[in-house]
C-alpha cells in the first residue's frame, strides 16, 4: 500500500536513535577505560561524565523531542490517508535534517550550524504538521 | 462524528511544542546579543544559558513527558474505533490543561498554580486511559466494533 511508505523514513530514525545509543556505549567504555569517570557518582550525576559522553547524552535527550512529534505526525498523516509524494518528501527531509543535525552534534558540536540543522527539521516538520491541518480541514468542510 | 477528530486536540497539542520551540530561539537569541551567555559552554552546558531560557528548555522537556502518553492514548483510542464524545471531550480539556500549563510556567511560573494545571492534565489523561482499557475489554467480552 502507498500509504505505508510513510513508516520508512520513521522507521530510518528510529535506526538512528538506536545505533546512537551504540555509540553512547563505545564512548562510556573509553572514557571509563581511560580513568576519565567518576566511579563513585556515576550512576545518579551527568556531570561524572566526560564531556565526550555528556555530549552523546545530550543528543540521545534530543532524539526524544522533535522526532516524537514527527513519529506521531507520520501516524496521523497515515490514519488519513494522506501520505502523497509531497508528505514522503517532507518526511525523508526531515529525516536528512536530523541526520545533519546529529553528526553536527556529535562531531564538531559548533553551535551555528547544529542551530541551523534543528531550524531545517522544524520547518519541515511544521509543514508536515500543515498537511495535517489542511486533511482535518478538508474533512470538514466536505 | 468521525474518528480522525480526535487529531484536532492531537495536532493542536503538536502545534503548542512547536510554538514554544519559536518562544526558546527568540529567548536565546536575546540573551546572547545581552551578553548574558557562556557562549564557550553553552554547546554542552545547561547552567551556560540564564534562567530566562532555562525555564522554556524545562517545558519543552515536560512537553515530552505526559503529552507522549496523550499521543500513545489518542492513537489507541483511534485505532479501536473507540472515538466518542466522552473521548474527545477529554482529549481537547487535557490540550487546554496543557496550555494552561505552558502559560504558566513561561509567564509568572507560580508553581501552585502550574502544579495545578499539571494535575487537571494528569487526571483527564488517567481518564482516557481507562477509558482505553474499557475499550479493550468490552472487545475481549465480545461487544464492540473490532
Amino acid at each position: 500500500m502507498y500509504g505505508n511508505l510513510i513508516f520508512w523514513p520513521a522507521i530510518v530514525l528510529v535506526a538512528m536513535t538506536q545505533l546512537t545509543y551504540a555509540y553512547l556505549l563505545r564512548v562510556k567504555v573509553r572514557e571509563n577505560r581511560a580513568g576519565r569517570v567518576d566511579r563513585e557518582r556515576w550512576t545518579m550525576h551527568e556531570d561524572a561524565w566526560p564531556a565526550p559522553v555528556r555530549q552523546v547524552n545530550n543528543n540521545l535527550r534530543n532524539q526524544f523531542e522533535m522526532p516524537l512529534l514527527f513519529y506521531a505526525v507520520c501516524f496521523m498523516l497515515w490514519a488519513l490517508e494522506a501520505v502523497g509524494i509531497v508528505a514522503l518528501v517532507a518526511a525523508w527531509l526531515f529525516v536528512l535534517t536530523r541526520f545533519w543535525h546529529a553528526w553536527i552534534h556529535l562531531g564538531s558540536n559548533r553551535m551555528r550550524p547544529r542551530a541551523r540543522a534543528f531550524a531545517a527539521g522544524w520547518w519541515v516538520l511544521s509543514f508536515m504538521v500543515l498537511l495535517v491541518v489542511w486533511r482535518l480541514l478538508g474533512q470538514a468542510v466536505t | 462524528m468521525t474518528r480522525d477528530w480526535i487529531f484536532v486536540p492531537v495536532i493542536v497539542q503538536v502545534l503548542l511544542t512547536l510554538l514554544i520551540y519559536v518562544r526558546l530561539i527568540k529567548v536565546k537569541v536575546r540573551e546572547m546579543r545581552a551578553g548574558r551567555v557562556d557562549m564557550e559552554r553553552r554547546g554542552l552546558h545547561e547552567d551556560a544559558w540564564p534562567d530566562s531560557v532555562l525555564v522554556i528548555n524545562n517545558n519543552i522537556r515536560n512537553q515530552f513527558e505526559l503529552p507522549v502518553l496523550f499521543y500513545v492514548v489518542s492513537i489507541v483510542l483511534w485505532l479501536l474505533h473507540a472515538v466518542h464524545w466522552t473521548a474527545m471531550l477529554a482529549a481537547t480539556a487535557f490540550v487546554l490543561s496543557r496550555i494552561v500549563h505552558a502559560t504558566i510556567h513561561l509567564s509568572t511560573n507560580y508553581i501552585p498554580n502550574r502544579r495545578r494545571a499539571f494535575t487537571v492534565g494528569w487526571w483527564i489523561l488517567l481518564f482516557m486511559a481507562g477509558l482505553t482499557l474499557w475499550e479493550l475489554a468490552r472487545r475481549a467480552a465480545g461487544y464492540g466494533p473490532i
